[in-house]
């Protein structure tokens, strides 16, 4: 574990910089580099960020004694199709189980006769089946056919594969077959990557288990190749201390570990910032929070309750399900660089697609032609044209205010300014909904939970949000930009384990589930002892997914006893939860249990969050600009503020507009802002009914 | 009171939301796996007119497009005067604009000062509504009340308050009342929910405004569709396409499609299509216009999301008594696989209107088999139904190959995970994967069909298919050729071997029974010598064709191979 003279590490790749913070075990202090990706180099644009930091810091390499890494190397791998060769086993006659998937067709493709579903990871030839078979109860109907097995294994060394998916029908009950193919697959190609879905996802539905197993193979050499070149990379620094990696669930863990399931990575972008919301505002006092977080292409939305996000696992990548657990993280195609547009017969459309970083939007000048989000902000006086990404993009309103009155504007018949308006108020709905979506549909009322707003486009929206949603406070934490390193430089461990058991929980005794855990409590213990977390830091969630008999998915129940008992306090409770989801429960309904899951998470030492000295001085702004608010009539002066001027204790009241390097935040007329003694802004809107 | 376009985007998009949300909230909480697996229900919200302003982007077009005159007629017959805040509705009465009998509509009224403005609708295919046999889906009924319990217009809720007469005579009438009353519930809860949701965007945005945008939505979706009409050359084009029996004879049965363009208008005119089917192969007026709408919004306008005013362009023509408009008493069990032919030929006939927008025919039918029957548990016997959808491939199209084993058309039930499916019925599954071959060869060939296989272990249990393509091969297009015909089999390659027709009432199956259920393929799409050499030699390394047909369609050398 850390100690407590030292320094640690957090690194968050983003799409176009790599983020490192160096953190102060003993003070918390901490200092941040932001170096461009090295497209075709990775771990070396890592490493160099590293030791820019050190020695600005004046740190020697071997005070560094933890390093935490988020990566996105994995998913890019599967969205730009750049994975090993792999190949799947399956039962013989189910190869395209991968292919055919749940045979509907996604939602997206109903009307759209000309397009194609994505195209999936392994090729047809690469599928190969093999004869054996496994029942529902787990027991083998027919035994493995080592002929055939023999044909897939000179298939697989004939055609390059570089990685194996295996993926047999009940495997999550009897993974003896799978096991088999491993040995032979091993034996005869000693330097094959194989993932076995029993050992990804031991649940039942073949598609998800293929699609997730598939993912891991298609990603492993891709993870270790990098890991292992990082690792060497450091250590030609000097730098041996060790190395974890940032999971989507919101925890870390060692390499040996997530490379035997490296599909554990996908989807992780977005995760740091939540760890790193929940962290902050946890410190300052806030533990039930909605992050939203929007960026250049897209909005992320999160919900964390008590301090914990909320997990899932039915995220998906490219039309195929990862079925292992996830922040929830809801992603919406609206961010800064999304096209706002007119069509033929006069309907406003913003997003889903996106101008990205380059050209970008038209007020870059860069070539951009087409209206977005961020013309808007600058055509209503939201953003200081000369002061805009710290100012190293200096911003052309004319510009903007020529596309948008071509693109929106003209074609309404309306004038700029009321196009502004307008598109203000549509993008402002988009993400309520999207609020909507993890809240009110998960039976959460948005009203009882504290907004949080980053990344450059967050607390440009957040004011109107809230309003939207009758969310009584925001918070804009300081330095929000190092939200997401810091979120994982500071992680817990964090293990999910899972057994399938889809009977009714009135035919399976309290022994049989206390044998269940007890056997993912040993795995748990096995991770944890590899990872060097003292025993005292250890805790076990363990959880039952439940349903109706009948019914189709589940609901988390956390075991709060044990369950040595019996199972009527799990079972009231997840009639409860049914109703809070549902609208109703069933109590005489008899439920069945699906899955036994166990989480464990290894805590690591936080470092201390330090109140901020300051001065109680009243704020001044530095000047006023005319800016079109979104609920007031005509252009209005509206004092600016910078947000590096406002102590602990300050108070202001909007409307105002509150700048940092990074972002913008706007504060509408009846809301008042205090900066708390972290330094975080919080905004308070007037309760309901007193809104003007 | 008119409503600017900012406040109509923000409206249009939340009414959409909330109608999504209410299929999510369905299928999670639903019993039966044709919802909560295969997600065979769709949701909508309508005006206070019975008009679509909303529908959910997964909801099925059939199920959607029907809603409107069914929900009509229920309003007519109960009397607007009589409905009252907290009523459920119900129905399944094809004859006033639905779809078969175990398509059962839920609609609740909303009010806002004593005005209905809208209804949230939830249609549900449910898993069994009485009739013949398990599954309530023989071919081969002769008349509508062998199909199943007939509900005429009724509240199951008056007020807030459930009416247990009404309700009980409905569950008394199915096979599995338990998994009847939880899919109920499911389905009435997503409609309290979407009546929330309302509430609160009226209180956001006020009611006037909220009733002008959705008069609106339904006026912008119009003029999208007639700019797109107005694109295509006036003219008259015809096509016709047929079924493999009515259910009851093997006679073939001919839908006939007539197109007529003239400006922004199209007009389809169904009238010279057979008479209705002694057997269960017919369908309500709705239904086949539902599958002249969902053809045309495809290729007219299929990035917005439709809703009425997508098809007021669109006047479909039948003949009353006549396959796709059958009168009482007829059956309309099999109506899915008479609106796939409609489908068909309406693309078929407007292919010389619209060139590369069209699509060769797919597969052709909902390939329905239900197996159900008897199962012996620890607690005593259960009944068992599990609906097999053994039908699936696009046909050709301009740019692109068919996708391979994937629905089209106006339906969008998916499979029930081979797991799930053993977990619950007595089924081992012994095959589950794309057919080689089937696809019909073209310059972009038709998708290939697939087979599921699976062994009966119940030794009560029936099987009965209500499916199609089984003569007819699904048509190619501008030179494509046809994929191949379906194929039902019970114990292939055995003394016992049984090939069913595509229509075959409940038989007994002895356990052990093996089922092997084939779909078709799709059509071609161009001439198929005109094809890529890359993508045959592509296609025979991915054995989606064999080398066989690869030269004897393609002309395919092996020397030309990559």
């Amino acid at each position: 574990m850390t100690d407590s003279s030292g320094y640690r590490i957090g690194i968050d790749v983003g799409g176009t910089f790599t983020d490192v913070v160096l953190i102060s075990n003993e003070t918390g202090d901490v200092s941040v580099a932001k170096v461009l990706n090295r497209h075709d180099d990775r771990a070396e644009t890592v490493v160099s960020g590293i030791e820019r930091l050190l020695g600005e810091a004046d740190v020697e390499p071997a005070d560094i004694d933890w390093i935490s890494h988020g990566t996105t190397i994995t998913t890019n791998a599967v969205i730009e199709r750049k994975g090993a060769r792999t190949a799947l086993i399956t039962n013989k006659g189910f190869r395209d189980i991968l292919e055919i998937g749940r045979f509907a067709r996604p939602a997206e493709l109903i009307y759209r006769v000309h397009e194609d579903k994505p195209t999936p990871l392994v090729p047809r030839y690469l599928r190969l089946g093999v004869s054996c078979r496994v029942d529902r109860h787990g027991d083998v109907v027919s035994e493995l056919d080592e002929l055939e097995l023999a044909q897939a294994i000179a298939a697989i060394r004939e055609e390059g594969v570089e990685s194996v998916a295996v993926c047999f029908l009940f495997s999550f009950l009897n993974p003896s077959h799978e096991e088999r193919v491993r040995e032979s697959l091993s034996a005869a190609l000693p330097d094959l990557d194989i993932v076995l879905s029993s050992e990804i996802l031991r649940e039942f539905r073949e598609f998800p288990r293929t699609a997730t197993t598939v993912f891991a193979a298609y990603v492993a050499p891709v993870l270790r190749t990098y890991i292992s070149d990082l690792v060497g990379r450091l250590a030609d620094s000097d730098i041996t201390c060790p190395l974890y990696i940032f999971q989507s669930n919101g925890g870390v863990a060692q390499p040996d570990i997530v490379m035997r399931n490296p599909a554990l990575t996908l989807l992780s972008g977005p995760a740091g910032a939540v760890v790193g919301a929940a962290q902050l505002c946890g410190q300052a006092g806030y533990r039930d929070l909605i992050t939203m977080d929007i960026g250049g292409t897209s909005l992320d939305v999160c919900l964390i309750r008590n301090s914990v996000a909320e997990a899932t696992t039915t995220r998906e990548i490219d039309m195929f399900p990862v079925g292992i657990p996830m922040l929830d993280v809801h992603t919406i195609g609206a961010g800064g660089g999304s096209i706002v547009r007119i069509d033929d017969v006069g309907r406003v459309k913003v997003g889903p697609d996106s101008m990205g970083a380059s050209p970008g939007p038209a007020c870059y000048g860069l070539g951009g032609e087409q209206a977005t989000l961020t013309d808007i902000n600058l055509l209503m006086g939201l953003l200081d044209p000369t002061t805009f990404a710290n100012g190293e993009v200096p911003l052309d309103r004319a510009r903007a205010e020529a596309v948008v009155a071509s693109e929106v504007a003209g074609p309404l018949g309306v004038d700029v300014n009321a196009a502004a308006i307008g598109v203000y108020a549509v993008a402002t709905n988009q993400i309520a909904e999207a609020i909507r979506t993890v809240t009110v549909e998960r039976g959460s009322d948005p009203r009882d939970y504290a907004l949080v707003a980053f990344g450059g486009g967050g607390p440009l929206h957040a004011a109107a949000v809230a309003r939207e949603l009758g969310v009584g406070q925001i918070i804009v934490p300081r330095h929000p930009g190092l939200f997401s390193a810091r979120g994982i430089a500071t992680a817990d461990f964090n293990h999910d384990y899972t057994q399938s058991v889809v009977r009714p929980i009135a035919e399976v005794s309290a022994d049989e589930v206390n044998a269940a855990f007890t056997a993912l409590e040993g795995q748990a213990a096995n991770d944890l002892d590899a990872e060097d977390v003292p025993t005292d830091r250890r805790a076990l969630a363990p959880a039952l997914d439940l349903r109706y008999l009948g019914q189709t998915t589940e609901i988390t129940v956390p075991l709060t006893g044990a369950v040595a008992v019996g199972f009527d306090d799990v079972v009231g409770q997840f009639h409860e939860l049914h109703e809070r989801l549902y609208t109703y429960g069933v109590p005489d309904e008899p439920v069945e249990l699906v899955n036994v899951r166990l989480r464990a998470v290894g805590g690591v030492d936080k470092p201390p969050l330090r109140p901020a000295k300051g001065a109680g001085k009243a704020p001044e702004p530095i000047g006023q600009r005319p800016v079109l608010l979104p609920d007031v009539e005509g252009v209005q002066p509206v004092p600016i503020y910078r947000r590096d001027q406002l102590a602990p204790g300050a108070r202001l009241g909007g409307p105002a507009i509150i700048e940092e390097a990074s972002s913008t935040m706007l504060v509408l007329a009846d809301m008042e802002v205090t900066i708390d003694r972290f330094e975080n802004m919080i905004i308070t809107l007037p309760p309901i009914g007193q809104s003007s | 009171m008119s409503v600017d376009a900012f406040t109509l985007a923000v409206v249009h998009s939340s009414l959409i939301a909330i109608a999504r949300d209410m299929k999510i909230m369905t299928m999670r909480t639903a019993y039966t796996q044709l919802w909560k697996e295969q997600g065979d229900l769709s949701c909508c919200l309508m005006d206070g007119d019975g008009e679509i302003i909303a529908q959910d982007p997964n909801g099925f077009p059939i199920h959607v497009t029907t809603m409107p005159l069914q929900l009509q007629g229920v309003v007519e017959i109960l009397g607007r005067e009589n409905l009252c805040p907290g009523d459920v509705l119900a129905t399944n009465d094809p004859f006033i604009g639905g779809t078969h009998l175990p398509d059962v509509l839920i609609a609740r009224p909303l009010f806002y000062r004593g005005e209905i403005y809208a209804f949230a609708c939830n249609r549900g295919h449910w898993a069994d509504i009485g009739g013949m046999g398990p599954g309530s889906y023989s071919p081969a009924t002769s008349d509508i009340h062998q199909e199943g319990i007939f509900i005429p217009p009724v509240k199951l809720f008056e007020a807030g308050k459930p009416n247990p007469g009404v309700l009980e005579m409905i569950m008394s009438n199915i096979r599995n009342r338990s998994i009847g009353f939880g899919d109920l519930r499911s389905q009435y809860a997503s409609c309290e929910t979407a009546e929330r949701r309302l509430d609160a965007l009226i209180e956001r945005y006020g009611f006037d405004t909220l009733k002008a945008a959705m008069a609106e939505i339904i006026v912008r979706s119009e003029q999208m569709t007639r700019a797109s009409i107005a694109e295509f050359p006036d003219g008259d084009y015809h096509a016709r396409d047929c079924l493999d029996g009515d259910g009851r004879t093997e006679d073939k049965i001919w839908v006939d499609v007539k197109v007529t363009i003239r400006g922004s208008d199209i007009v389809v005119d169904l009238g010279d299509s057979s008479d209705q089917a002694t057997g269960g192969m017919n369908c309500s007026y709705s239904a086949a216009a539902s599958a002249v709408q969902y053809a045309i919004k495809s290729i007219t306008d299929p990035e917005n999301p439709p809703n009425a005013g997508s098809y007021k362009p669109i006047t479909v023509k039948t003949r009353p008594g006549s396959l796709v408009d059958a009168q009482k008493p007829s059956s309309m069990v099999g109506f899915g696989d008479v609106c796939y032919r409609v489908l068909d030929a309406t693309m078929t006939a407007l292919a010389g209107a619209i060139g590369d927008r069209a699509i060769a025919s797919g597969s052709g039918s909902t390939g329905t088999a239900v197996v159900a029957g008897r199962q012996r548990r620890s607690n005593g016997d259960h009944y068992f139904t599990t609906i097999e959808l053994s039908s699936g491939a696009y046909g050709g199209r301009a740019t692109r190959d068919g996708m391979n084993a994937i629905r089209y058309g106006p339906g969008n039930a998916g499979h029930i995970p081979i797991e799930a499916d053993e977990i619950e019925n007595p089924l081992f599954f012994e095959a589950y994967e794309i057919v080689p071959d089937t696809g019909g060869a073209g310059r972009y060939r038709g998708g290939n069909g697939f087979v599921r296989a699976f062994r009966v272990m119940s030794d009560r249990a029936q099987i009965c298919l209500c499916a199609d393509r089984h003569e007819t091969p699904p048509p190619g297009l501008f030179g494509g050729e046809p994929g191949a015909t379906s194929r039902y089999v019970l114990n292939p390659g055995t003394n016992n071997e049984q090939v069913l027709a595509s229509k075959t009432p409940y038989i007994d199956l002895d356990a052990n029974t093996l089922v092997r259920v084939q779909s078709a393929g799709g059509g071609g799409y161009g001439d198929p010598l005109e094809r890529d050499p890359a993508s045959i030699a592509d296609d025979v390394k991915n054995g989606y064709i064999s080398e066989e047909k690869a030269v004897a369609a393609y002309g395919y050398k092996k020397a030309a191979r990559l």
